[in-house]
């Protein structure tokens, strides 16, 4: 009996890596790394110049760390969207859009969680970590551009995020559930650290009902808002990240064979 | 001449918001945070989007804002005049104290002013404005795609969870439980990820042949008012907000 | 000397590679209308014209082109809205407009005319009969008389899809008459649309027999769609009321309600929620594996039972909806545009599966403009206007 699949209905003309500018340039690649660097030098900075120090002082942190992170990641996302084919660049509004959507209806919703990366860590896995990067980093800034401002300063963290799940996927972590799990886990370690000072210096830890309460809790002990912060950001971002390379897993395995066959880690 | 928010041209307002932000960011005392926060939602106001900020503030930073407050209102490390205090055990200590209480409302206004200053600038924007704000400023047009479409997109995304929604009625699935709810959205999750996957090289090709990637003047269909004073008005405000931030840095 | 107008039928691959290899500035429309709205516009105006914005001389230039084409589509009245709130026919209009405004040399059009009424497909077709350039479009499914007349030639490929010993399948239902009472039904609710709480249809009567098949047509936006949701109890009615047999359909519970009427709508890639097609025969309120693979059996799907349900061929994709709603066993079959995107073989195992269902006792109702399945199943009609 015939098949009854598709194979072969498409042009030929539009699987020939559609709009693929893979020449990288020296000036994409020095955007890249100066952006990578400012988010690392601003992350440092933080850390050095004001930890233990009291937190009414802190008020001249929030300023240069916003402008940082966001520089940072503006530079990112300009070094790359040359070197992604424009069949993922077409695909990533769409994307950030599922994150928006899922991440504020999951914020507001009793579940302690954030699941706003599923999107970002599913591009990254299919489509390698500069596409997750771009993805993380413009869900974010289009979610402040539409609903959620706050989360514009996590632009970087989120790249980070899609960046960290391109090179899992390169190493094989999404072909099994448990992989999949402890890569997330590791993930989120990273996102919680690198979160933390945005949260703390700019949110006062308030990010959401549930993790406030945690933080109060650990400043009631009396660690600084910074350790505090930092201590739930990592525990959360740990469980919240393992969920969501866990979903991806799950997803992964549900997606059709012909898109499949267009990405080099599930063909 | 009279001047209404009608003939505010979008790039003012981008420059306007984005001036704002880190003016809402640096050491400011609480009262100058609250003038501030009063004179942003003026402007808000008087570009007609009062309603609309309402909306944002509710879901986005107004929770944050209050959150932040209460955290630091019951947990404030190093405050001296207590109100209350609540140790339910030797490690925990719970204190409502008058530092707490400033230091949460300081942060709480960083936090609504940081919202105002975004509102300012996006909400009187609509996505086909930014379009042409952001082509007229020379952006690549790669990244003016991916703005704008991304403010575009959850108007498609509702559509097929709409769809998607009603198949699942359509075949009797369960959803009278929480479990069975979140066992659907998670599909419905799958069902969106697998269509936006369907269709993104068609996308692709459709954009590239009607000429995202090609490089030259754009006509526009629509026209945007702008005057010799708001052209200055947006030098004038946009050194200022580069002003800001350097002396923030430097600060 | 005249410019080819080229109609490729079936999959026809070798003739699509050697038109655009021929061609390399051809443009390309591909079948997916959704695909083609750019999401960069505030208004369909705007969407129409991005594709000139380049190329136009001056604002009023480019504002014409639109227009002009714009009208010959019959879609002036959509260019205020927003592109991505369309339904699916206007969307593809829409994409027709825009590629047809950029004044390219050579086209290919990949099912153009898809979920299009009767009248927008007269439009669109004369569209491409004043285009002055080589095109190339393509129908896998039926082809009807005007667009063989209006291709200077036809590329047809052999079928050798072998049509499977139809088997005759032991139906499961519980025969039992459709009867609406006074429905008025209101315009389908949606963000974008302003119109909500205008009454669409009022005092519909119908009453469906056991055994007998009900046609409903009329042009794109008469309510065919909305009425089949109605009578499915997926849409309130503003008043009146449905029943199957004794049953009210609006009061049974959402599990229950596919066994008295069940409905598939348009669009079957929109409609699917599983990941294989064994799971997908078996999801929700259905009769279970074995009735499910015989259904499976009979409509020819048997083979693909493990594959994902979109790697489907869109015809495939569309009977296995078909038979996703007959998989709960129900008294009443709706069925909206079922025939769209079937190929003539597939077209065929339908009409021989849904005239043994009304055999069988059951009650057909079908949303339509495909005259030919109105004839084949036996239909009365009921207009809506």
């Amino acid at each position: 009996m015939a098949s009854r699949t598709t194979s072969g209905q498409r042009l030929a003309s539009s699987e020939a890596g559609l709009g693929n500018h893979s020449t990288t340039s020296v000036k994409d690649r020095v955007l890249t790394i100066i952006g990578a660097l400012l988010m690392v030098i601003t992350y440092g900075w933080t850390l050095l110049s004001h930890q233990g120090q009291q937190e009414a002082t802190s008020g001249n942190i929030a300023m240069p760390l916003v402008l940082g992170y966001f520089i940072g990641a503006l530079l990112i996302i300009l070094g790359n969207i040359k070197r992604i084919p424009l069949s993922i660049i077409a695909l990533i509004p769409f994307a950030a859009a599922i994150n928006i959507v899922l991440g504020q209806i999951v914020g507001i919703s009793p579940i302690p969680l954030y699941l706003d990366t599923i999107a970002t860590v599913l591009i990254g896995y299919l489509a390698g970590p500069a596409a997750g990067a771009m993805t993380g980093a413009l869900t974010n800034i289009a979610w402040g551009l539409t609903i959620n401002p706050t989360t514009i300063p996590f632009a970087g963290g989120a790249a980070l995020i899609g960046l960290l799940a391109g090179y899992a996927a390169r190493a094989g972590f999404f072909q099994r559930w448990w992989k999949a799990l402890i890569a997330g886990a590791f993930v989120g370690v990273i996102a919680g650290f690198v979160g933390a000072p945005v949260a703390a210096y700019v949110y006062g830890g308030g990010m959401g009902v549930g993790t406030g309460s945690i933080v109060a809790t650990l400043q009631a002990t009396g660690q600084s808002l910074f350790a505090a912060t930092t201590l739930q950001s990592v525990l959360s971002d740990t469980i919240d990240k393992a969920a969501v390379f866990l979903i991806v897993w799950v997803l992964g395995r549900g997606i059709p064979q012909r898109v499949k066959d267009r990405f080099s880690t599930t063909r | 001449m009279r001047i209404d928010r009608f003939s505010i041209n979008p790039k003012t307002w981008l420059v306007l918001g984005l001036s704002a932000v880190p003016l809402a960011l640096i050491s400011l005392d609480i009262g100058a945070r609250a003038v501030l926060l009063l004179l942003l939602i003026c402007v808000v106001a008087w570009s007609g989007k009062l309603h609309a900020y309402g909306r944002y503030v509710l879901l986005g930073v107004g929770p944050v804002a209050v959150t932040a407050f209460c955290i630091q209102a019951v947990s404030f490390v190093g405050a001296q005049t207590i109100y209350a205090q609540w140790t339910p055990t030797s490690f925990l200590n719970f204190r409502l104290s008058k530092e707490g209480i400033l230091y949460g409302a300081t942060l709480g206004l960083q936090i609504l002013n940081f919202g105002t200053a975004c509102a300012i600038a996006f909400l009187p924007v609509s996505a086909g404005e930014l379009r042409w704000a952001l082509t007229d400023w020379k952006l690549p047009s790669r990244l003016i795609y991916l703005l704008v479409t991304s403010m575009n997109a959850p108007v498609l995304l509702s559509r097929y969870v709409g769809l998607v929604r009603e198949s699942q009625v359509r075949r009797g699935l369960d959803d009278s439980t929480v479990f069975s709810r979140s066992k659907l959205a998670l599909t419905s999750i799958g069902t969106l990820i697998n269509l936006i996957l369907l269709e993104h090289e068609d996308r692709a090709q459709s954009l590239e042949q009607r000429g995202l990637d090609r490089p030259g003047e754009r006509v526009f269909l629509r026209t945007y008012p702008d005057t010799q004073l708001q052209r200055v008005l947006r030098w004038i405000v946009g050194a200022c907000g580069i002003c800001t931030c350097i002396w923030g840095i430097l600060a | 000397m005249r410019h080819r107008k080229v109609l490729v039928l079936g999959e026809g691959q070798d003739a699509r590679a050697e038109f655009l290899a021929e061609h390399p500035e051809a443009l390309v429309l591909q079948a997916n209308p959704y695909a083609n709205i750019s999401g960069l516009a505030d208004t369909v105006e705007d969407e129409i014209a991005y594709g000139v914005e380049l190329t136009a001389s001056n604002r009023d230039a480019m504002r014409q082109s639109v227009h002009e084409v714009s009208e010959k589509l019959g879609i002036t009245y959509l260019l205020g809205k927003h592109p991505l709130g369309l339904s699916g026919g206007q969307t593809q209009l829409v994409a027709l407009a825009g590629i047809f405004t950029i004044k390219s040399t050579a086209l290919f059009l990949e099912n153009p005319l898809v979920g299009l009424d009767a009248s927008a497909r007269q439009r669109a077709l004369a569209l491409m009969e004043q285009y002055r350039g080589e095109l190339m479009w393509s129908n896998p499914a039926r082809v009807g008389e005007d667009e063989r007349a209006l291709a200077t030639s036809i590329v047809e490929e052999v079928f050798e899809h072998v049509l499977a010993d139809q088997q005759s399948i032991k139906w499961r239902l519980a025969p039992a008459a459709l009867v609406a009472e006074n429905l008025e039904v209101p315009v389908p609710s949606a963000r974008w649309s302003k119109r909500t709480g205008q009454t669409l249809l009022s005092g519909v009567t119908l009453e469906v027999a056991p055994g007998e098949s009900l046609a409903l047509t009329g042009a794109n936006g008469s309510g065919k769609s909305t009425l089949l949701k109605t009578l499915a109890g997926i849409a309130k009615p503003k008043s009146g009321r449905v029943r199957v047999g004794e049953q009210d359909v609006a009061r049974t519970k959402t599990k229950r309600r596919p066994q008295l009427i069940s409905l598939a709508t348009q669009q079957p890639r929109y409609q699917i929620l599983t990941t294989s097609v064994e799971r997908e025969i078996t999801a929700g309120a259905s009769e279970g594996k074995d009735y499910g693979r015989q259904l499976l059996q009979s409509f020819d799907l048997e083979s693909s039972a493990a594959e994902n349900p979109y790697d489907l061929s869109n015809s495939a994709q569309q009977l296995l909806a078909v038979a996703c709603a007959l998989a709960s066993a129900p008294s009443v079959l709706a069925l909206d545009e079922p025939s769209a995107s079937l190929s003539p073989q597939d077209y065929q195992t339908l009409v021989g599966l849904l005239n043994s269902f009304t055999q069988a006792g059951g009650v057909l109702v079908v949303a339509s403009h495909d005259e030919e399945l109105i004839r084949d199943i036996n239909a009365r009609v009921f207009t809506l206007t």
